[in-house]
Protein backbone atom coordinates (compact mmCIF):
# COMPACT_ATOMS: atom_id res chain seq x y z
CA UNK A 1 0.00 0.00 0.00
CA UNK A 2 2.67 2.34 1.17
CA UNK A 3 4.92 1.64 -1.83
CA UNK A 4 2.67 2.14 -4.71
CA UNK A 5 1.83 5.80 -3.26
CA UNK A 6 5.18 6.69 -2.28
CA UNK A 7 5.76 5.67 -6.50
CA UNK A 8 3.08 7.63 -6.83
CA UNK A 9 4.65 10.49 -5.09
CA UNK A 10 7.96 9.80 -7.33
CA UNK A 11 6.08 10.09 -10.47
CA UNK A 12 4.41 13.30 -9.40
CA UNK A 13 7.28 15.18 -8.57
CA UNK A 14 8.96 14.16 -11.62
CA UNK A 15 5.76 15.18 -14.11
CA UNK A 16 5.86 18.35 -11.89
CA UNK A 17 9.18 19.28 -12.16
CA UNK A 18 8.60 19.21 -16.55
CA UNK A 19 5.83 20.19 -16.89
CA UNK A 20 6.31 23.76 -14.79
CA UNK A 21 9.82 23.95 -15.54
CA UNK A 22 10.59 22.96 -18.66
CA UNK A 23 6.93 22.50 -20.85
CA UNK A 24 6.08 25.75 -19.52
CA UNK A 25 9.23 27.96 -20.97
CA UNK A 26 8.85 25.83 -24.11
CA UNK A 27 6.47 28.43 -26.30
CA UNK A 28 5.82 26.77 -30.22
CA UNK A 29 3.80 29.58 -31.56
CA UNK A 30 4.90 30.81 -35.36
CA UNK A 31 3.89 33.96 -35.94
CA UNK A 32 0.05 34.26 -35.58
CA UNK A 33 -0.69 30.23 -35.18
CA UNK A 34 -0.67 30.10 -31.66
CA UNK A 35 -2.42 27.26 -31.08
CA UNK A 36 0.07 24.78 -29.25
CA UNK A 37 0.14 24.21 -25.42
CA UNK A 38 2.29 20.84 -23.88
CA UNK A 39 0.40 19.38 -21.42
CA UNK A 40 1.69 16.32 -19.65
CA UNK A 41 0.73 16.32 -16.18
CA UNK A 42 -2.59 14.74 -16.20
CA UNK A 43 -0.81 11.70 -17.53
CA UNK A 44 -0.31 11.10 -13.12
CA UNK A 45 -3.86 11.29 -12.72
CA UNK A 46 -4.23 8.94 -15.11
CA UNK A 47 -1.86 6.39 -13.45
CA UNK A 48 -3.14 6.68 -10.06
CA UNK A 49 -3.97 3.34 -8.60
CA UNK A 50 -7.49 1.51 -9.64
CA UNK A 51 -9.13 1.10 -6.27
CA UNK A 52 -8.42 4.91 -5.57
CA UNK A 53 -11.59 5.78 -3.80
CA UNK A 54 -14.01 8.74 -6.09
CA UNK A 55 -13.61 11.10 -3.70
CA UNK A 56 -10.12 10.97 -3.48
CA UNK A 57 -9.81 10.82 -7.11
CA UNK A 58 -11.30 14.34 -7.40
CA UNK A 59 -9.23 16.05 -4.68
CA UNK A 60 -6.23 14.84 -6.11
CA UNK A 61 -7.46 16.07 -9.52
CA UNK A 62 -8.29 19.42 -7.66
CA UNK A 63 -4.71 19.56 -5.69
CA UNK A 64 -2.60 18.87 -8.82
CA UNK A 65 -4.14 21.57 -10.25
CA UNK A 66 -4.10 24.22 -8.28
CA UNK A 67 -0.50 23.49 -8.00
CA UNK A 68 0.42 23.50 -11.52
CA UNK A 69 -2.08 27.14 -11.78
CA UNK A 70 0.54 28.38 -8.74
CA UNK A 71 3.23 28.18 -11.71
CA UNK A 72 1.09 29.02 -14.60
CA UNK A 73 0.11 32.66 -13.07
CA UNK A 74 -3.45 31.08 -14.00
CA UNK A 75 -6.29 31.04 -10.94
CA UNK A 76 -8.57 27.79 -10.89
CA UNK A 77 -8.09 26.94 -14.62
CA UNK A 78 -5.80 23.56 -14.50
CA UNK A 79 -7.62 22.99 -11.20
CA UNK A 80 -10.87 22.97 -12.69
CA UNK A 81 -9.70 20.73 -15.10
CA UNK A 82 -7.92 18.54 -13.31
CA UNK A 83 -10.89 18.41 -10.53
CA UNK A 84 -13.62 17.45 -13.36
CA UNK A 85 -10.77 14.74 -15.31
CA UNK A 86 -10.66 13.16 -11.25
CA UNK A 87 -14.33 12.97 -11.39
CA UNK A 88 -14.27 11.99 -15.22
CA UNK A 89 -11.93 9.10 -14.70
CA UNK A 90 -13.77 6.67 -13.03
CA UNK A 91 -16.67 6.42 -15.60
CA UNK A 92 -14.39 6.32 -18.42
CA UNK A 93 -12.57 3.29 -16.68
CA UNK A 94 -16.05 1.37 -16.70
CA UNK A 95 -16.29 2.39 -19.34
CA UNK A 96 -13.43 0.91 -20.97
CA UNK A 97 -13.40 -2.18 -18.49
CA UNK A 98 -11.27 -4.93 -20.31
CA UNK A 99 -12.83 -8.56 -20.27
CA UNK A 100 -11.15 -9.78 -16.85
CA UNK A 101 -12.26 -6.77 -15.22
CA UNK A 102 -9.61 -4.99 -13.25
CA UNK A 103 -8.77 -7.23 -10.81
CA UNK A 104 -5.17 -7.76 -9.81
CA UNK A 105 -4.09 -5.30 -11.64
CA UNK A 106 -2.38 -1.77 -9.53
CA UNK A 107 -2.70 1.12 -12.06
CA UNK A 108 -4.40 1.54 -15.76
CA UNK A 109 -1.08 1.52 -17.69
CA UNK A 110 0.73 0.31 -20.65
CA UNK A 111 2.36 -2.75 -18.70
CA UNK A 112 -0.69 -4.25 -17.71
CA UNK A 113 -3.53 -3.79 -20.19
CA UNK A 114 -1.36 -3.26 -23.79
CA UNK A 115 -0.48 -0.64 -25.69
CA UNK A 116 -4.08 -0.56 -28.01
CA UNK A 117 -6.27 -0.39 -24.71
CA UNK A 118 -3.88 2.90 -23.38
CA UNK A 119 -3.84 5.24 -26.13
CA UNK A 120 -7.74 5.07 -26.32
CA UNK A 121 -8.01 5.41 -22.33
CA UNK A 122 -5.07 8.46 -22.52
CA UNK A 123 -6.89 9.92 -26.11
CA UNK A 124 -10.13 10.09 -23.70
CA UNK A 125 -8.49 11.29 -20.39
CA UNK A 126 -6.66 13.86 -22.68
CA UNK A 127 -9.37 15.12 -24.69
CA UNK A 128 -11.50 15.48 -21.33
CA UNK A 129 -8.70 17.30 -20.03
CA UNK A 130 -7.88 19.68 -22.54
CA UNK A 131 -11.41 20.78 -23.25
CA UNK A 132 -12.15 21.67 -20.01
CA UNK A 133 -8.68 23.38 -20.07
CA UNK A 134 -9.07 25.58 -22.89
CA UNK A 135 -13.08 26.60 -21.97
CA UNK A 136 -12.08 27.32 -18.78
CA UNK A 137 -9.26 29.43 -19.72
CA UNK A 138 -10.61 31.79 -22.79
CA UNK A 139 -13.95 31.63 -20.19
CA UNK A 140 -16.64 32.52 -23.08
CA UNK A 141 -18.17 30.44 -25.83
CA UNK A 142 -18.06 32.97 -27.90
CA UNK A 143 -13.81 31.77 -28.99
CA UNK A 144 -15.43 28.22 -29.79
CA UNK A 145 -13.18 28.26 -32.84
CA UNK A 146 -10.08 28.64 -30.84
CA UNK A 147 -10.94 26.30 -28.03
CA UNK A 148 -11.21 23.76 -30.61
CA UNK A 149 -7.58 24.63 -32.53
CA UNK A 150 -5.75 24.74 -29.62
CA UNK A 151 -7.68 21.36 -28.21
CA UNK A 152 -6.75 19.31 -30.84
CA UNK A 153 -3.25 21.34 -32.08
CA UNK A 154 -2.10 20.14 -28.09
CA UNK A 155 -3.51 17.27 -28.05
CA UNK A 156 -1.72 15.88 -30.54
CA UNK A 157 1.69 16.83 -28.86
CA UNK A 158 0.70 15.96 -25.82
CA UNK A 159 -0.31 12.83 -26.13
CA UNK A 160 2.95 11.81 -28.21
CA UNK A 161 4.96 13.33 -25.22
CA UNK A 162 3.16 11.00 -22.81
CA UNK A 163 3.73 7.73 -24.93
CA UNK A 164 7.07 8.79 -24.71
CA UNK A 165 7.06 8.88 -21.10
CA UNK A 166 5.24 5.84 -21.12
CA UNK A 167 7.80 3.78 -23.44
CA UNK A 168 10.61 5.26 -21.42
CA UNK A 169 9.30 4.49 -18.03
CA UNK A 170 6.64 1.39 -18.37
CA UNK A 171 5.27 1.88 -14.77
CA UNK A 172 4.06 -1.20 -13.37
CA UNK B 1 -30.05 6.25 10.24
CA UNK B 2 -27.46 4.24 8.54
CA UNK B 3 -28.85 4.92 5.34
CA UNK B 4 -28.44 8.38 5.20
CA UNK B 5 -24.82 8.00 6.39
CA UNK B 6 -24.07 5.48 3.78
CA UNK B 7 -25.74 7.87 1.25
CA UNK B 8 -23.73 10.60 1.73
CA UNK B 9 -20.48 8.71 1.72
CA UNK B 10 -21.48 7.00 -1.62
CA UNK B 11 -22.38 10.60 -3.50
CA UNK B 12 -19.56 12.02 -1.45
CA UNK B 13 -17.34 12.31 -4.10
CA UNK B 14 -20.16 14.37 -6.42
CA UNK B 15 -20.54 16.65 -3.45
CA UNK B 16 -16.87 16.49 -3.47
CA UNK B 17 -16.73 17.87 -7.17
CA UNK B 18 -19.34 20.64 -7.53
CA UNK B 19 -17.35 22.28 -4.51
CA UNK B 20 -14.00 21.99 -5.35
CA UNK B 21 -15.34 22.87 -9.47
CA UNK B 22 -17.39 25.81 -7.81
CA UNK B 23 -13.88 27.34 -5.53
CA UNK B 24 -11.73 27.29 -8.88
CA UNK B 25 -14.33 29.08 -10.80
CA UNK B 26 -14.53 31.43 -8.49
CA UNK B 27 -10.81 31.80 -8.96
CA UNK B 28 -10.52 31.67 -12.84
CA UNK B 29 -13.62 34.77 -12.31
CA UNK B 30 -11.47 37.00 -9.67
CA UNK B 31 -8.30 36.84 -11.96
CA UNK B 32 -10.35 37.51 -14.99
CA UNK B 33 -11.10 40.68 -13.23
CA UNK B 34 -7.23 40.86 -11.97
CA UNK B 35 -8.18 40.71 -8.70
CA UNK B 36 -5.98 37.68 -8.44
CA UNK B 37 -5.23 35.51 -5.18
CA UNK B 38 -1.99 36.67 -3.53
CA UNK B 39 -0.72 32.93 -2.78
CA UNK B 40 -0.86 31.97 -6.37
CA UNK B 41 1.04 35.09 -7.39
CA UNK B 42 4.33 34.41 -9.20
CA UNK B 43 5.82 37.56 -7.88
CA UNK B 44 5.83 35.21 -4.57
CA UNK B 45 8.84 34.54 -3.24
CA UNK B 46 9.27 30.71 -4.47
CA UNK B 47 8.65 30.63 -7.87
CA UNK B 48 10.05 33.80 -8.17
CA UNK B 49 13.15 32.65 -7.19
CA UNK B 50 13.00 29.47 -9.22
CA UNK B 51 11.90 30.90 -12.34
CA UNK B 52 15.15 33.41 -11.59
CA UNK B 53 16.95 30.68 -11.76
CA UNK B 54 15.85 28.73 -14.47
CA UNK B 55 16.08 32.02 -16.87
CA UNK B 56 19.58 32.22 -15.82
CA UNK B 57 20.16 28.98 -17.37
CA UNK B 58 17.72 30.04 -20.52
CA UNK B 59 20.05 33.36 -21.03
CA UNK B 60 22.81 31.71 -22.77
CA UNK B 61 21.13 30.64 -24.83
CA UNK B 62 19.75 34.42 -25.89
CA UNK B 63 22.69 35.95 -25.54
CA UNK B 64 23.50 36.58 -29.31
CA UNK B 65 20.79 37.88 -30.08
CA UNK B 66 20.50 39.91 -26.67
CA UNK B 67 24.07 41.42 -27.67
CA UNK B 68 22.59 42.40 -31.20
CA UNK B 69 19.57 44.36 -29.90
CA UNK B 70 21.96 46.32 -27.63
CA UNK B 71 24.29 46.80 -30.02
CA UNK B 72 21.68 48.17 -32.19
CA UNK B 73 20.58 50.57 -29.38
CA UNK B 74 23.93 51.26 -29.00
CA UNK B 75 24.27 52.68 -32.18
CA UNK B 76 21.06 54.74 -31.96
CA UNK B 77 22.30 56.51 -28.71
CA UNK B 78 25.25 57.27 -30.02
CA UNK B 79 24.00 58.99 -33.07
CA UNK B 80 21.55 61.03 -30.96
CA UNK B 81 24.72 62.32 -28.89
CA UNK B 82 26.41 63.18 -32.11
CA UNK B 83 23.34 64.94 -33.78
CA UNK B 84 23.04 66.59 -30.11
CA UNK B 85 26.90 67.54 -29.82
CA UNK B 86 26.37 68.88 -33.44
CA UNK B 87 23.27 71.37 -32.72
CA UNK B 88 24.81 72.30 -29.57
CA UNK B 89 26.88 75.29 -30.18
CA UNK B 90 23.73 77.07 -32.41
CA UNK B 91 20.75 76.18 -29.60
CA UNK B 92 22.94 76.49 -26.75
CA UNK B 93 21.01 79.93 -26.29
CA UNK B 94 17.59 79.61 -26.93
CA UNK B 95 17.07 76.48 -24.44
CA UNK B 96 15.30 77.35 -21.29
CA UNK B 97 15.92 75.56 -18.03
CA UNK B 98 12.33 74.22 -18.18
CA UNK B 99 13.12 71.41 -20.39
CA UNK B 100 15.36 69.86 -18.30
CA UNK B 101 13.05 68.75 -16.32
CA UNK B 102 13.10 65.55 -15.90
CA UNK B 103 9.58 63.89 -16.15
CA UNK B 104 10.58 60.20 -17.15
CA UNK B 105 13.05 57.80 -14.91
CA UNK B 106 14.02 54.62 -16.42
CA UNK B 107 15.04 51.34 -14.92
CA UNK B 108 16.30 48.08 -16.09
CA UNK B 109 14.75 44.58 -15.62
CA UNK B 110 15.28 41.59 -16.33
CA UNK B 111 12.06 39.25 -17.66
CA UNK B 112 12.10 36.52 -15.32
CA UNK B 113 8.77 34.41 -15.93
CA UNK B 114 7.04 35.14 -19.50
CA UNK B 115 4.21 33.86 -21.56
CA UNK B 116 2.37 34.30 -24.61
CA UNK B 117 -0.06 31.93 -25.04
CA UNK B 118 -2.24 32.30 -22.20
CA UNK B 119 -5.49 34.80 -22.76
CA UNK B 120 -4.46 36.78 -19.68
CA UNK B 121 -0.68 36.81 -20.12
CA UNK B 122 1.45 37.94 -17.02
CA UNK B 123 4.87 38.61 -16.44
CA UNK B 124 7.36 38.70 -13.98
CA UNK B 125 10.49 40.89 -13.72
CA UNK B 126 13.47 40.86 -11.41
CA UNK B 127 12.91 44.51 -9.84
CA UNK B 128 10.99 45.33 -6.83
CA UNK B 129 10.15 47.89 -4.32
CA UNK B 130 13.47 47.84 -3.02
CA UNK B 131 14.75 48.84 -6.36
CA UNK B 132 12.31 51.67 -6.77
CA UNK B 133 9.60 50.18 -8.59
CA UNK B 134 5.88 51.44 -8.36
CA UNK B 135 2.61 50.00 -9.04
CA UNK B 136 1.00 51.09 -12.45
CA UNK B 137 4.78 52.43 -13.83
CA UNK B 138 4.53 51.06 -17.57
CA UNK B 139 7.24 48.70 -18.93
CA UNK B 140 8.74 48.96 -22.35
CA UNK B 141 11.83 47.33 -24.46
CA UNK B 142 13.54 48.64 -26.59
CA UNK B 143 11.79 48.23 -29.86
CA UNK B 144 7.97 48.11 -28.54
CA UNK B 145 5.78 48.75 -25.33
CA UNK B 146 5.42 45.17 -22.79
CA UNK B 147 3.03 46.01 -20.19
CA UNK B 148 2.66 48.13 -16.86
CA UNK B 149 3.14 46.86 -13.16
CA UNK B 150 0.23 45.75 -11.37
CA UNK B 151 1.63 44.17 -8.40
CA UNK B 152 4.74 45.16 -6.54
CA UNK B 153 6.47 42.72 -3.94
CA UNK B 154 10.30 43.41 -2.74
CA UNK B 155 12.70 42.16 -5.49
CA UNK B 156 10.05 40.96 -8.10
CA UNK B 157 6.98 42.74 -9.61
CA UNK B 158 4.73 41.40 -11.41
CA UNK B 159 3.57 43.05 -15.04
CA UNK B 160 0.54 42.49 -17.07
CA UNK B 161 1.66 42.29 -20.01
CA UNK B 162 -0.19 43.98 -23.28
CA UNK B 163 -1.00 40.74 -24.53
CA UNK B 164 -3.76 40.33 -22.28
CA UNK B 165 -7.91 40.77 -22.12
CA UNK B 166 -7.67 43.54 -19.34
CA UNK B 167 -4.98 45.45 -20.64
CA UNK B 168 -5.51 48.69 -22.62
CA UNK B 169 -2.80 51.27 -23.95
CA UNK B 170 -3.71 54.63 -25.53
CA UNK B 171 -2.05 55.22 -28.71
CA UNK B 172 -2.08 57.44 -31.75
CA UNK B 173 -1.31 57.40 -35.33
CA UNK B 174 1.86 59.21 -35.58
CA UNK B 175 1.04 60.78 -38.96
CA UNK B 176 -2.56 61.94 -37.99
CA UNK B 177 -2.48 62.21 -34.33
CA UNK B 178 -5.88 61.08 -34.21
CA UNK B 179 -6.00 58.59 -30.60
CA UNK B 180 -7.40 55.26 -30.19
CA UNK B 181 -7.23 52.03 -27.22
CA UNK B 182 -5.05 49.20 -27.98
CA UNK B 183 -6.18 46.23 -27.05
CA UNK B 184 -5.43 42.29 -27.67
CA UNK B 185 -8.38 40.46 -29.05
CA UNK B 186 -6.50 38.04 -31.35
CA UNK B 187 -4.80 34.93 -30.84
CA UNK B 188 -1.51 35.65 -31.75
CA UNK B 189 1.15 37.36 -29.80
CA UNK B 190 2.35 39.62 -32.92
CA UNK B 191 -1.16 41.11 -33.72
CA UNK B 192 -2.82 43.41 -31.77
CA UNK B 193 -6.33 46.02 -32.43
CA UNK B 194 -6.65 49.59 -32.73
CA UNK B 195 -10.10 50.48 -31.25
CA UNK B 196 -11.66 53.73 -31.42
CA UNK B 197 -10.10 55.73 -34.27
CA UNK B 198 -13.39 57.64 -35.93
CA UNK B 199 -14.40 56.97 -39.35
CA UNK B 200 -12.70 60.25 -40.78
CA UNK B 201 -9.36 59.55 -38.68
CA UNK B 202 -8.32 58.75 -42.41
CA UNK B 203 -5.67 55.20 -41.05
CA UNK B 204 -4.11 53.36 -43.96
CA UNK B 205 -2.00 50.49 -44.15
CA UNK B 206 1.38 50.86 -43.53
CA UNK B 207 0.66 53.98 -40.82
CA UNK B 208 3.02 53.78 -37.69
CA UNK B 209 1.16 53.23 -34.39
CA UNK B 210 2.78 54.86 -31.38
CA UNK B 211 2.40 55.86 -27.40
CA UNK B 212 -0.27 58.70 -27.21
CA UNK B 213 1.40 59.62 -23.59
CA UNK B 214 -2.30 59.50 -22.13
CA UNK B 215 -1.21 56.21 -20.08
CA UNK B 216 1.71 57.12 -18.62
CA UNK B 217 4.14 55.83 -21.44
CA UNK B 218 6.10 58.98 -22.58
CA UNK B 219 4.39 59.97 -25.84
CA UNK B 220 5.93 58.70 -29.21
CA UNK B 221 7.39 55.38 -28.32
CA UNK B 222 6.85 52.89 -31.31
CA UNK B 223 4.60 49.95 -31.12
CA UNK B 224 3.70 48.74 -34.46
CA UNK B 225 2.51 49.02 -37.59
CA UNK B 226 -0.78 49.46 -39.39
CA UNK B 227 -1.88 46.07 -41.56
CA UNK B 228 -5.29 46.44 -41.90
CA UNK B 229 -7.67 49.13 -41.10
CA UNK B 230 -11.32 48.97 -42.65
CA UNK B 231 -14.80 50.39 -41.67
CA UNK B 232 -17.27 47.50 -41.47
CA UNK B 233 -20.60 49.02 -43.15
CA UNK B 234 -22.65 50.70 -40.58
CA UNK B 235 -19.81 51.14 -38.29
CA UNK B 236 -18.33 54.57 -37.26
CA UNK B 237 -15.08 53.62 -36.13
CA UNK B 238 -11.73 52.13 -37.82
CA UNK B 239 -11.55 48.22 -37.45
CA UNK B 240 -7.41 48.25 -37.24
CA UNK B 241 -5.20 45.37 -37.05
CA UNK B 242 -1.31 46.48 -35.89
CA UNK B 243 1.50 44.28 -36.18
CA UNK B 244 4.10 44.89 -32.89
CA UNK B 245 7.38 45.51 -33.64
CA UNK B 246 8.84 43.64 -30.72
CA UNK B 247 8.27 40.29 -30.05
CA UNK B 248 6.75 39.29 -26.69
CA UNK B 249 8.20 35.78 -26.89
CA UNK B 250 11.56 36.38 -26.64
CA UNK B 251 11.43 39.64 -24.53
CA UNK B 252 14.19 39.16 -22.12
CA UNK B 253 15.22 42.84 -21.14
CA UNK B 254 13.25 45.63 -20.43
CA UNK B 255 12.74 49.22 -18.83
CA UNK B 256 10.36 50.01 -16.36
CA UNK B 257 8.92 53.80 -16.70
CA UNK B 258 8.53 55.61 -13.25
CA UNK B 259 6.18 58.67 -14.18
CA UNK B 260 7.60 61.16 -12.46
CA UNK B 261 4.43 63.31 -12.98
CA UNK B 262 1.98 60.97 -12.31
CA UNK B 263 0.60 62.00 -9.16
CA UNK B 264 -0.03 65.56 -9.71
CA UNK B 265 -1.67 63.63 -13.21
CA UNK B 266 -3.53 61.52 -11.48
CA UNK B 267 -4.85 63.46 -8.57
CA UNK B 268 -6.40 66.23 -11.38
CA UNK B 269 -8.20 63.87 -12.70
CA UNK B 270 -9.41 62.10 -9.95
CA UNK B 271 -10.27 65.66 -8.71
CA UNK B 272 -12.16 66.43 -12.10
CA UNK B 273 -14.00 62.86 -11.86
CA UNK B 274 -14.93 64.13 -8.41
CA UNK B 275 -16.82 67.10 -9.55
Amino acid sequence: MNSIWLKQCTRFLLLFAFQVLVLKQVHLNVGSFNYISLIIIPLWCMLLPVNTPRWLMVLLGFVFGILVDWFYDSPGVHASAGTFLGFARPFIMSYMEPKGGYNRIPIPSKFHLGINWFVTYASVCLLTYLVFYFSMEVFTPAYLGTIFLKTIFSFVLSILLMLLYMFIFDPE
Amino acid sequence: MQNLFAFFYRYAFIFLFLILEFISIRLVIRSNDNQRAIFLNSSSIISGRLFDKMDRVKKYFGLSKVNETLAKENATLRAQIANIQADLPFKTDSIKDSTFHQRFVLLPALVVNNSVELRNNVMTINQGAIHGIQKYATVMESSGIVGFITDVGSRYSSVMSILNSNSRVSVMIRRTHYIGNLVWNSNSPMLMEVEAIPKHGDVRVGDTVVTSGYSHFPEGLPVGLVTRAQIEPGENFYNIETRLFNDLARTNQVYVIIDLHKNEIDSLNHQTRAK
